[in-house]
């Protein structure tokens, strides 16, 4: 009887896998038509190391502590950074991955505990000219644009007791240069920077609507500039200085405004003019700019 | 109209059918397996990839053309011309729409041209594999001819319960007679047995899977045409879609009514103004409709067991037409023959 059985078997499995490749057939299919659509990639994909910029306030989340430059197992990161003379704060001067060496291991962004760094997904960065591997801050805080969010504080980490941080999954904000604070610019202020240069623009403002008063005041009495405080400068709120001003708020320790003015050096000018609430920036030069606070 | 002019456009409007709807059914095999894989198939080529086979025919008739060394020059010439003719043949005598207008020629012998026709695949398979001077190709012509051999005797014999029913050999008889049975007249209902030997045995020689041993690639290369490229290539393919639309045509004729179904003016029972679609070229649009519908049914049948099913033995293939259908067409025609005298109904 195994002539029958046999039949029946074969009846069987052919009705059973119509029904498997039947079902199948109405299924969506999960092809990815990648040059026409991008790929949905997963939060854990890495394609390229990228620097995050604190959208809040516009300031990059990077404070050149180093960490990264150190964890990276084929030294592709290059940091070159200043101290501000004063407030011992530092500035990235230089900050380079070599995309050609990377190996996107991944511990660069897991040693960072500002969770400035994140490994992005934008993985079309092939190129024939190696030079171009080699990816300078501008370009990093470019591309690290659409993974950075608001944040009034920098995350501190909470790896402490060992595991990852939620940080080394990228988190896609598609956020662009129209989400930043429109008075900044992309990699102009430390983190660091933040909190004094809105105690500055508060103290600033209070200065220059003091000063307004007190014209006013002088111009109902003939006696000039004697209500003025000599160390701020009598300007309007809001006009872009055109030199680097040392706007130095009352409660911060005051150098000279000489050796401010000297620090300021000619690589650090052009983003100090476009600077409106006029930070004080040391000057490129970390060992004169210590010298000269000296 | 003089009867050749009227030939010549027949035989023309013949090849252009089969031509473009087998342009159209590589395209929908190769959607199909894709949908089947949770794939998309091609899309590049126009919208959803609608013109990839006409590049890829185009890209076939730009290619050298290579005989080889050792090949036998008029059998591997002839080989895909017979191919093809021998698809093309069979669509002589299959019903597109009612009456004398809407068949090419309504020989009162279809059933018997149809299986002659049809039997010239298997010398040019044999002819294109001797031809070829290639052991893969030997192979393949071998096992196809024994495969279609086996299965024509068990595609026939099923064929002829409905045969019996309908009392002619005429494919347009055939479906007048289903037509005219009332409901469950169609002979899917009244030769349920023939209906599965015939769409076995009609896969068999199609070479389609689970069949294909003959152009078997994981063990053939690509069988029977292994030495075949270019234009020489593209016919054999030709013939081989040309064949599947044939069988599912002939499948429809059969099994399910052919063109018979009803129309627009089948309402004019209630809505007198219907009445015009039972004039004119109504009938023959709504014949034309019902036709493609059957077919395209059975040819999407035919592409889901292709992605169902892995490809028999040869010892599994034989055993399945000897053992298996030909003794039950067999009992099927005697099965027949007792109902259609005991039974009023049946013989309706």
């Amino acid at each position: 009887m195994s002539y029958w059985s046999n039949i029946w078997a074969g009846i069987k499995s052919t009705a059973v896998g119509l029904g498997v490749t039947g079902k199948e057939f109405f299924q969506d299919p999960v092809t990815e038509q990648y040059p026409d659509e991008m790929p949905n990639l997963p939060g854990w994909f890495r394609a390229v190391p990228l620097q995050k910029t604190d959208l809040s306030t516009g300031a990059y989340k990077c404070t050149a502590c180093g960490l990264c430059e150190q964890a990276c197992p084929v030294d592709t990161i290059h940091i070159e950074s200043h101290q501000d003379p004063v407030t011992k704060k530092k500035f990235i001067d230089v900050y380079e991955i070599d995309m050609s060496r990377c190996m996107l291991c991944n511990y660069c962004v897991e040693a960072c505990p500002f969770d400035a760094l994140v490994m992005g997904n934008d993985f079309e960065q092939a190129t024939d000219n190696t030079e171009e591997l080699v990816y300078d801050f501008k370009r990093l805080l470019e591309l690290g644009l659409a993974y950075s969010k608001p944040e009034e504080q920098a995350v501190k980490s909470n790896n402490v007791g060992g595991g990852l941080p939620d940080w080394v999954f990228a988190e896609k904000t598609n956020a662009t240069e129209a989400d930043m604070p429109a008075d900044v610019k992309l990699g102009e202020l430390s983190c660091f920077v933040i909190d004094d240069q809105r105690k500055k623009a508060a103290a600033k403002a209070k200065a220059d609507a003091a000063s307004k008063a007190a014209a006013e005041a002088a111009a109902k009495t003939p006696v000039e500039g004697t209500a003025q405080p000599t160390e701020l400068p009598n300007k309007p709120a809001g006009a872009k200085p055109a030199t680097v001003e040392p706007a130095i708020p009352a409660d911060a320790p005051k150098p000279s405004a000489q050796a401010a003015a000297e620090a300021a050096k000619p690589n650090l000018a052009e983003v100090a003019a476009d600077n409106k609430d006029g930070v004080p920036l040391a000057g490129s030069n970390p060992e004169k700019g210590e010298g000269e606070a000296k | 109209m003089s009867p050749i002019l009227a030939s010549i456009i027949k035989g023309v409007a013949a090849l252009a059918w089969v031509g473009i709807n087998v342009l159209f059914l590589v395209w929908l095999e190769r959607k199909i397996s894709a949908w089947i894989q949770n794939r998309m198939g091609p899309m590049k080529t126009g919208r959803w990839g609608w013109m990839q086979t006409l590049a890829d025919g185009l890209k076939c008739i730009m290619k050298e053309d290579i005989i080889p060394g050792g090949a036998d020059k008029a059998l591997f010439v002839l080989a895909p011309m017979i191919s093809v003719a021998s698809a093309m043949l069979v669509w002589i005598v299959i019903p597109f729409g009612p009456g004398n207008n809407g068949i090419f020629s309504d020989l009162p012998i279809g059933i018997i041209f149809i299986a002659a026709a049809t039997s010239f695949s298997i010398i040019s398979v044999f002819m294109s594999g001797w031809g070829s001077n290639n052991k893969y190709s030997l192979f393949g012509s071998m096992r196809g001819a024994a495969q279609m051999i086996s299965y024509e005797v068990a595609l026939v014999m099923s064929i002829l319960g409905v045969v019996m029913l309908a009392g002619s050999l005429s494919l347009q008889d055939i479906i007048t007679r289903q037509a005219n049975s009332g409901l469950f007249g169609w002979y899917l209902f009244k030769q349920p047995v023939a209906f599965i030997i015939y769409m076995i045995a009609a896969l068999a020689e199609l070479n389609r899977t689970p069949f294909d041993l003959m152009e078997a690639e994981s063990e053939l290369v690509s069988g029977y045409h292994t030495e075949y490229s270019g234009i020489r290539w593209l016919l054999f393919m030709l013939a081989e879609y040309g064949h599947m639309l044939s069988w599912s045509a002939i499948a429809a004729a059969l099994f399910l009514g052919g063109w018979t179904g009803p129309g627009l003016g089948y309402f004019a029972g209630w809505i007198p103004a219907f009445n015009v679609f039972n004039a004119g070229i109504w009938p023959y649009l709504t014949g034309f409709f019902w036709f493609a519908f059957k077919t395209y049914i059975f040819i999407f049948i035919t592409m889901w067991l292709r992605w169902t099913l892995p490809r028999v033995r040869i010892d599994q293939l034989m055993d399945i037409g000897w053992k298996f259908l030909l003794p039950v067409s067999l009992v099927n025609i005697a099965a027949t023959a007792v109902l259609y005298n005991v039974w009023g109904w049946y013989a309706r």
